[in-house]
């Protein structure tokens, strides 16, 4: 068993055992998970997953002698966790570039099937890397974020956690959209129909092969990602055969399954949330 | 016994006594340390504890098979854990000596 393997079955023995708390402890437990889990990205996380267990499991024997959790664990749970956290192993500067790299990857992977499916044929250097950095960033603010306001007050209110992510998607987009727009024609760089379909190929082959070398942690965002990024390359690949009438009939068609990919896309991730609840 | 700055260097000194009697989990260990008389203790303060002490290598933890669910996490004492608390006795030991002549001179002057 890998180590990967073993961080999953204790993610797992997590989700199972947590149906067994009681409202109150679940409520005080799950807070306490969801801030240990966003104090940062580089932690070793079979460490970081083995104590949040073991706590866990302390929790429901204290619940089974009928104490609850704030008694047993305390009413400063964030001064524990950050004592915990403080002590946590970092991840090597290896797995770290890595990361940064698979983020790289992925995103340009998704900046070069947009870039495709553009009516001029020519790539642009720019988006691929503002969108790496911001993809970045954005994965490191989420995080802050939730760590920051995962015991305010104020984000109890189900109103202002609604119109938070609101605020928060709607920037995101905004951002993402100006991103694809900054293309200084120095760097433009021109594409033949050959290399399209080479290309769009490639994506789909790899974003299949994908689905069977990725860590299982990450194997639902690729699930979930699939068929928007087949739907796109394909159209790319459509686009170069077929003739200009059709051009309008496969605008169209991109279109209508963009959108389906998109609710698989969501509706998939809530299943999926469902089912590891 | 109320938690203090001193109670915190003490209870390390206790935890590894506790566990020298043999492998505990957790939630055991604070059951053990309220009987013993740290009644005001509780997890939020062990963990952190059990923490320093594994990376320090005076424990070591194993996930063991539970009947009640998913393996739990024991810890036992190392060698050097066994070192520790054996000077951890002695230091102890020659302090209570020295603190009570303090506090009896004290009381004497008081009576």
């Amino acid at each position: 068993m890998t180590k990967s393997d073993e961080v999953q079955e204790l993610i797992s023995s997590n989700n199972d055992l947590r149906k067994k708390l009681n409202p109150a402890n679940e409520k005080y437990y799950s807070k306490l998970l969801i801030y240990v889990r966003t104090a940062g990205l580089f932690y070793d996380d079979y460490e970081v997953e083995s104590k949040l267990l073991e706590i866990l499991q302390d929790i429901l024997d204290a619940q089974n002698d009928g104490s609850n959790a704030e008694d047993y664990f305390g009413q400063a749970p964030t001064d524990t966790a950050n004592q915990l956290t403080a002590s946590f192993t970092k991840t090597s500067l290896h797995d770290r570039l890595k990361f940064f790299g698979g983020l790289f990857g992925i995103t340009a992977i998704w900046t070069l099937v947009i870039q495709l499916n553009g009516q001029e044929k020519q790539l642009n250097l720019v988006p691929f890397i503002l969108n790496g950095v911001f993809m970045i960033c954005l994965i490191f603010a989420a995080f802050w974020l939730i760590h920051q306001t995962i015991y305010a007050k104020i984000f109890e209110h189900k109103a202002v956690s609604f119109a938070s992510a609101w605020i928060v998607s709607l920037l995101t987009v905004l951002i993402f959209t100006v991103i694809q727009f900054t293309k200084p024609t120095m760097l433009n760089i021109p594409i033949t129909n050959n290399l399209i379909i080479i290309i769009n190929s490639l994506i789909i082959i790899g974003s299949l092969a994908a689905l069977f070398l990725i860590k299982a942690k990450w194997r639902p965002v690729m699930i979930a990602a699939e068929p928007m990024i087949w739907v796109i390359a394909l159209s790319n690949i459509f686009k170069v055969y077929a003739p200009a009438s059709m051009n309008k009939t496969i605008l169209v068609t991109t279109a209508i399954l963009s959108i389906l990919s998109i609710i698989w896309f969501f509706g998939y991730f809530q299943w999926n949330n469902r089912k590891h609840q | 016994m109320n938690n203090s700055q001193l109670l915190k260097g003490i209870l390390e000194g206790c935890v590894l006594f506790v566990i020298s009697d043999g492998e505990v989990y957790g939630y055991e260990l604070v059951q053990k340390l309220n009987k013993l008389g740290f009644t005001d203790l509780i997890g939020g303060t062990v963990y952190p504890l059990l923490q320093k002490l594994e990376k320090r290598g005076d424990l070591s933890s194993q996930r063991k098979p539970s009947l009640e669910g998913p393996s739990r996490k024991y810890y036992s004492l190392t060698d050097q854990g066994k070192k520790r608390m054996n000077e951890f006795a002695n230091q102890w030991q020659s302090l209570e000596l020295v603190v009570n002549q303090i506090i009896s001179r004290k009381g004497g002057q008081n009576d």
